[in-house]
């Protein structure tokens, strides 16, 4: 069986099996999911990017310091935001075709902003942007502002309170952090596609013709991706969840 | 339904450990093979189409000083996919020993 397999305990192996099942009837139902995209490079006009940055000063500096607070003199919270980074570094390499002929990558930032709360995450999501900019030419200096907002600020915040929410109506862990993972994701598109259809209104039909037109373009490329990215993250999340046994704390994210 | 939290048994965990490493791998290889075979484009790029359809008169302001050509870029997917993947599992690992320290 497969829990001899894997030598995990019987009831654990039920526990995924169960769970494998009800997450394949979610994906069935959400038939589109989740990721992040970047704006590209200058596409963005001078007005919104600077906006955008603007926007994110302030919330990088609380982030920073808010962060700072929470690993001081913690090792091994020092060690979850590195494994925070890594996961969310290889998660946006996966570069994945999915229908429609398109492409997307998964960005990995629903379980930091559930184990570590969303002030770590918009480090770790401007860590890896500015690495995809600088040496994959992937997003860009000028649309950074736009991009960090998106992911490492709204998609994590939006993960952190699914995550809080189903927690209290007495959902399962797995579908938690499933959910978290991917409606995190979810907001991240939908914020990126309001950003580019505040920038460039349709002429005739205005903010709401350009969001429709922008939310095709993300909506269709989702599903498989979604899919990997909750996989993923329920089984990092299973891992740590595991080693802290019976310390239940940590996983209800940063308090206060 | 009901969690139940199993106590630590520390095979296991190593097992787990390097399973995660393992499935990153595979998917870093995976996406590699597959973007090998068949060429896509990015959302991304359906985006920055979708700008010239709705602002024709739009021209990006700004170029990145670097553009990697696709060779390249495939190569550094596939570095930070491994060197990613390969740290996920030392961090994990590191945390672990850490955890069970305290």
């Amino acid at each position: 069986m497969m829990h001899t397999l894997l030598r995990m305990p019987k009831k654990m192996a039920l526990q995924w099996t169960r769970f494998s099942i009800l997450m394949l009837i979610a994906i069935l139902c959400l038939l589109q999911s989740a990721l992040a995209m970047h704006i590209a490079e200058g596409f963005l006009p001078v007005g919104w990017s600077l906006f955008w940055t603007g926007v994110m000063v302030p919330i990088v500096a609380v982030a920073l310091k808010r962060t700072r607070k929470q690993l001081k003199g913690d090792t091994s919270k020092r060690y979850l935001f590195g494994v925070m980074v890594a996961f969310a570094f290889t998660l946006s390499s996966l570069k994945m075709p999915s229908v429609m002929g398109s492409s997307s990558h998964p960005t990995g930032v629903g379980l930091g902003a559930v184990l570590l709360g969303p002030s770590a995450m918009v480090l770790i999501g401007l860590v890896v942007l500015i690495f995809q900019t600088l040496l994959l030419a992937h997003g860009g200096i000028t649309t950074l502002g736009a991009n960090s907002f998106t992911m490492a600020f709204f998609g994590p915040v939006i993960s952190y309170f699914v995550y809080k929410g189903l927690s209290k109506v007495g959902a399962s862990k797995n579908l938690c952090i499933f959910f978290a993972a991917t409606l995190g994701n979810w907001a991240t598109y939908i914020a990126t596609s309001a950003q580019l259809a505040l920038a460039f209104p349709d002429p005739a039909s205005g903010f709401v013709g350009a969001l429709v037109k922008f939310l095709g373009v993300f909506a269709v490329t989702q599903v498989p991706i979604a899919i990997v990215e909750g996989l993923l993250t329920v089984a990092v999340f299973h891992y740590i969840t595991g080693l802290h046994q019976q310390d239940t704390t940590l996983t209800s994210g940063e308090v206060g | 339904m009901k969690r139940v939290i199993n106590k630590p048994q520390k095979k296991h965990h190593s097992l787990y450990l390097v399973a995660i490493v393992a499935l990153l791998l595979g998917l870093v290889a995976w996406t590699t093979y597959l973007s090998l075979n068949a060429s896509f484009e990015g959302t991304d790029d359906q985006a920055s189409s979708a700008i010239m359809a709705l602002a024709p008169q739009h021209e990006p302001w700004f170029t990145s000083p670097f553009e990697p050509s696709e060779g390249l870029e495939r190569m550094l997917f596939i570095a930070q996919g491994i060197v990613g993947a390969l740290l996920v599992g030392f961090f994990l690992w590191k945390y672990g020993k850490s955890r069970a320290a305290r």
